[in-house]
């Protein structure tokens, strides 16, 4: 696939979790890696809507130089970490979705109550990485180690980040987690 | 602004307001009851308060001084507010205690905490540098430079409130630290904010 044709597909993607209510406004992000060195990232600041595909950032994931005129999205040392540790992933999005923020605001590891569910998220157990200012390498690296064992994390009181091997795969983490987190208060809320 | 086109505005907002909470779906339920909108001449115009919002006419307006009454104060001590939304949402119309920062965009773009004002006495104080509040009567301000900035600002508080309720279920929400909320939405209103419309 050529760079254009990722870049479509990066901005297809922040139209699409527009769409689907995982993020809202200009909040949170999505990238694609490229090869070892290069992924595509959303541009910071932007409405989803209003993207067009060569507005789409290419960055290098070791030194974080960019091309172009506009700025890749700001949590983008969070990307490049994830990519640099997990050679294996091929996309990572980062949402500020509903259920995840909730149990994100408790500070509180997801226990994973659903068997189909441990299979998508990659585990039992969805880790909450402390709290840390946005964009420092505090929460970058916290939010590294606690995704370290399974296909997601919470990144406390902010959202979440989701990691696949494609695209494809990194929805369903993300949507899988919403519908994860869900059922975790809801199985908190009958024991009240 | 003009009278007329602010009349406008309040006309066109119901399929606005349709819209844009189409990105909004988890959030919960937010109903715009009226909007205030500043106009020419220190005053402001506003529906009625029982006007029917998704069917006004031109005769469901009305439009006050400043000086008048506390929707006229927040525009006067305000004065890059334009839109004042009074709403009714399902979750903060359950919010009966302050709220701390507990996530980073409601610290970004509401203010450091979310304040409940007793009465309409209390509303300014409540709303002072922040951008929404909750009345104990059920109902919330939420104000804004534009009408989608206000629009956000109800989605947003409706969020926290959401976030604030159910994580009682899980021990509790955690403020963050009050100082590093208030640099969060410093850093954000004159700086992020700025930086992105610069980003095209």
């Amino acid at each position: 696939m050529d760079l254009q044709e990722l870049k479509t597909k990066v901005c297809d993607a922040g139209k699409m979790l527009l769409k689907e209510g995982l993020v809202a406004r200009t909040w949170g992000n999505v990238s694609i890696k490229v090869n070892d060195t290069q992924m595509v990232i959303t541009p910071s600041g932007r409405k989803y809507d209003e993207l067009t595909p060569n507005e789409m950032v290419l960055v290098d994931i070791y030194t974080l130089k960019y091309e172009g005129n506009l700025k890749p999205s700001s949590e983008l040392k969070l990307h490049c970490q994830i990519y640099k540790t997990k050679p294996e992933i091929g996309a990572v999005i980062h949402t500020h979705q509903m259920f995840g923020s909730i149990v994100a605001a408790a500070q509180v590891d997801v226990q994973v109550l659903d068997e189909n569910h441990q299979n998508i998220l990659g585990g039992k157990m969805i880790k909450a990485a402390p709290y840390a200012l946005p964009n420092t390498k505090k929460i970058t690296m916290a939010t590294a180690k606690a995704i370290e064992n399974s296909n997601a994390a919470l990144m406390s009181n902010h959202g979440v980040v989701c990691i696949g091997k494609d695209l494809e795969h990194v929805f369903d983490v993300a949507r899988t987690l919403e519908k994860a987190c869900e059922l975790f208060i809801e199985s908190k809320k009958a024991i009240v | 602004m003009e009278k007329e086109i602010a009349i406008n505005t309040i006309l066109g907002a119901h399929d606005f307001f349709l819209q844009q909470s189409a990105g909004y779906k988890s959030w919960g339920k937010v109903e715009v009851l009226q909007i205030a909108i500043r106009i020419e001449g220190n005053a402001y115009i506003i529906n009625n308060e029982n006007s029917d919002f998704s069917n006004l006419n031109k005769d469901d307006f009305q439009s006050n001084l400043l000086s008048e009454n506390w929707i006229g104060s927040i525009f006067l001590k305000r004065k890059n507010i334009n839109y004042i939304l009074i709403t009714k949402q399902e979750f903060a119309t359950q919010i009966k205690e302050e709220i701390p920062p507990i996530l980073d965009d409601q610290a970004q773009l509401l203010g450091v905490t979310i304040r409940v004002a007793k009465d309409n006495n209390g509303i300014v104080k409540a709303i002072k540098n922040r951008f929404a509040a909750v009345l104990q009567n059920g109902k919330s301000i939420c104000i804004g430079n534009t009408l989608e900035d206000a629009y956000v600002a109800a989605q947003l508080l409706e969020k926290t409130s959401k976030a604030f309720m159910e994580a009682k279920f899980l021990g509790g929400a955690k403020s963050i630290n009050k100082i590093e909320a208030w640099v969060m939405q410093q850093f954000y209103q004159f700086k992020y904010s700025k930086e992105a419309l610069k980003n095209k």
